[in-house]
């Protein structure tokens, strides 16, 4: 009897993880989903080199502000040091290794260590140390500013949003993310004063499944008329029976459970490095507000311009392996994983700056709707990710299957596009690019 | 001119029938009587953050109309729901009742405090915080306009969707 990848695979130490054959071109093996020891690879391999979405630089408006949460497994600390400059620090006191800053934001002139008052400047040089005198003929110099908090070994802000890396050595974040920047530009594009800023606080969810699970359902076509149907349907039925012409979030819960043929019609792009994105379906904006927005739009681009602008837009645009952008809903959605069943969601909603107020309430009804932590969308997602991870927890069969319109791929430049919206070519290109992340030792 | 409601007073006990109503109107997922309680125009509000003041232009975990209510409540009763395969049970307790006039006429403002277990699926979650409601009283009995639903974690990590009404 031929041996199968589940038993050498459970016979292999965790530094043996056989991960070349993990991946097969329309096939996933089930241990890239629950296997501890392939998260912990990932958390070394792909969070610990890749660029890693940290925030949006309006999460810290002045100097002195900071915003904490984590790349990779590394807490960090987003902050505006007093020369208006961004920075990512590790949140870590140089010290003993307490965290520095306790909460999710705030505003600090100097950020202090409670343990034993080191303070720190924004761009996390050492300040002072109390009784500076016991370190005296030590190892340890408390009057070099570098011995402070130390900064990520690479920060970049693209146009409003800090990305960050572990690692010195690697492709710039332009470079990197390549064609799958469109998605993100054509948030701030729509802007039109070319800005954009987040509405207060994120959303924090916890879904009790593996990180890729999530990930893959954003470039799936097929779920939505499956898993949204119940919601879509009660939408419908709401929105005739209150005879209600303006529904607002209950019209984008009905839009959100396209049926197969519907959805085969938008486009699905991969690029290189496991990004995606899906064109958008909801329809744009209509009435007077939507009128002087594009003027507005015309006013600062021109007609072509402007026109370049708006027709573009997407439903879901991916940088693998955080940061998930809704462009039509002006929705971010950044990916922490906690665990190798748990991943956390932060989900920010933005205004565009110099756009109606009411593409603003249009964007926070979606999302309250949509991905809040009482959403009527997602709380299907999440079940469907739910029995995903809990099926694949049985060894007794290996694969999940990625082979729906395979091999009608069609070429554009660097990137691929799918025979249909129904493709599942964007997952089978980001397996394609986890393995040679994973592959490096 | 001084309008009935205005002569009229809602007692901490019958303040307190009502919620005890409500709450067992969700807890048996009678969600069509739930809904009757509330006025055409209610709204039923859990904010993101504790102290928030617009949820027009704050997120909110819900900001609900009544036929955002009743999507909400199709969905729920709906066999075919995904994420009510199985279904949730609630159990609601509420407490420390107060009654206060409110700022239109013949408009009452309670405030409570409510304890909630949930249990779906082998998982037992609990909700804890106060209410908020303006009640008025109608013909048919005290009606809600709003309901404010403050949780002490409203900003904290959810590890479960909240689907039913609190």
């Amino acid at each position: 009897m031929s041996t199968t990848l589940e038993e050498s695979l459970r016979r292999g130490a965790a530094a043996e993880l056989d991960l070349g054959r993990m991946v097969e071109s329309e096939r996933v093996h089930r241990r890239v989903f629950v296997d501890p020891d392939v998260f912990e690879l990932e958390m070394d391999r792909i969070f610990g080199r890749s660029w890693i979405y940290v925030g949006h630089e309006s999460q810290v408006p002045k100097a002195g502000d900071y915003f904490t949460t984590q790349v990779g497994r590394q807490p960090v600390v987003m902050t505006r040091h007093v020369d208006g400059t961004i920075h990512v620090l590790e949140n870590r006191c140089p010290h003993k290794g307490a965290l520095v800053c306790p909460e999710r934001s705030g505003h600090a002139k100097r950020l202090v260590c409670m343990y034993h008052g080191w303070s720190f400047e924004g761009d996390g040089s050492l300040a002072s140390i109390p009784v500076r005198s016991g370190y005296d003929n030590t190892c340890f110099d408390p009057t070099n500013r570098a011995n402070g908090m130390k900064r990520l070994p690479r920060v970049e802000n693209y146009r409003g949003f800090v990305f960050a890396s572990l690692v010195a050595d690697g492709p710039d974040l332009a470079t990197w993310a390549g064609e799958g920047m469109r998605g993100f530009d054509s948030v701030v594009d729509r802007s039109p004063e070319g800005k954009i800023e987040v509405i207060g606080d994120c959303f924090r969810t916890v879904q009790n499944s593996n990180w890729k699970i999530f990930i893959d359902n954003m470039s799936d076509g097929m779920h939505t008329s499956f898993v949204h149907y119940q919601t879509a349907r009660a939408a419908k039925h709401t929105i005739e029976k209150f005879k209600i012409e303006h529904p607002g979030g209950l019209q984008v819960a009905t839009l959100l459970a396209g049926e197969p043929d519907q959805m085969a019609k938008t486009d699905l792009v991969a690029h290189p490095n496991g990004h995606f994105d899906m064109a958008a379906f909801a329809p744009e904006p209509k009435g007077p507000d939507a009128d002087k927005y594009k003027a507005d739009m015309i006013a600062r681009h021109g007609e072509a311009g402007a026109q370049a602008i708006l027709a573009r837009n997407f439903h879901n645009a991916m940088l693998f392996p955080t940061a998930l952008m809704q462009p039509s809903l002006l929705q971010l959605r950044v990916i922490r994983p906690l665990a190798v069943d748990k991943t956390l969601l932060e989900i920010w909603v933005f205004r565009l700056k110099g756009a109606p107020d009411s593409f603003t309430s249009r964007a926070i009804t979606a999302a309250n709707i949509g991905n809040s932590p009482s959403n009527l969308v997602a709380a299907d997602d999440f079940e469907a990710y739910y029995r995903v991870h809990a099926g694949l927890r049985g060894p007794e069969s290996e694969w999940v299957v990625l082979s729906r319109e395979a091999n009608r791929d069609i070429p554009m430049g660097s990137s691929l596009k799918g025979s249909s919206g129904n493709s599942e070519l964007c997952m089978r290109n980001m397996y394609q690019a986890w393995s040679r992340y994973m592959s490096v030792r | 001119m001084t309008t009935v409601a205005a002569q009229l007073r809602l007692t901490r006990s019958q303040a307190e029938d009502f919620l005890y109503r409500q709450a067992e109107y969700i807890d048996t997922r009678d969600f069509e009587s739930w809904i009757d309680l509330f006025t055409a125009d209610a709204f039923y509000w859990i904010p993101a953050r504790p102290g928030d003041t617009d949820p027009k232009t704050q997120l909110s975990f819900m900001y609900d109309d009544v036929p955002g209510m009743a999507a909400r409540c199709e969905r729920l009763l709906d066999a075919g729901t995904g994420g009510q395969q199985p279904g949730t049970r609630c159990n609601h307790v509420v407490s420390n009742v107060c009654v206060f006039d409110g700022d239109a006429d013949g408009e009452f403002i309670v405030k409570s405090r409510f304890h909630v277990t949930q249990f779906r699926r082998d998982a037992m979650k609990t909700y804890a915080g106060s209410y908020t409601h303006r009640i008025v009283l109608t013909g048919s009995g005290p009606r809600i306009r709003s309901q404010r639903v403050d949780l002490i974690d409203c900003d904290g990590i959810h590890d479960a969707i909240l689907q039913v009404y609190l």
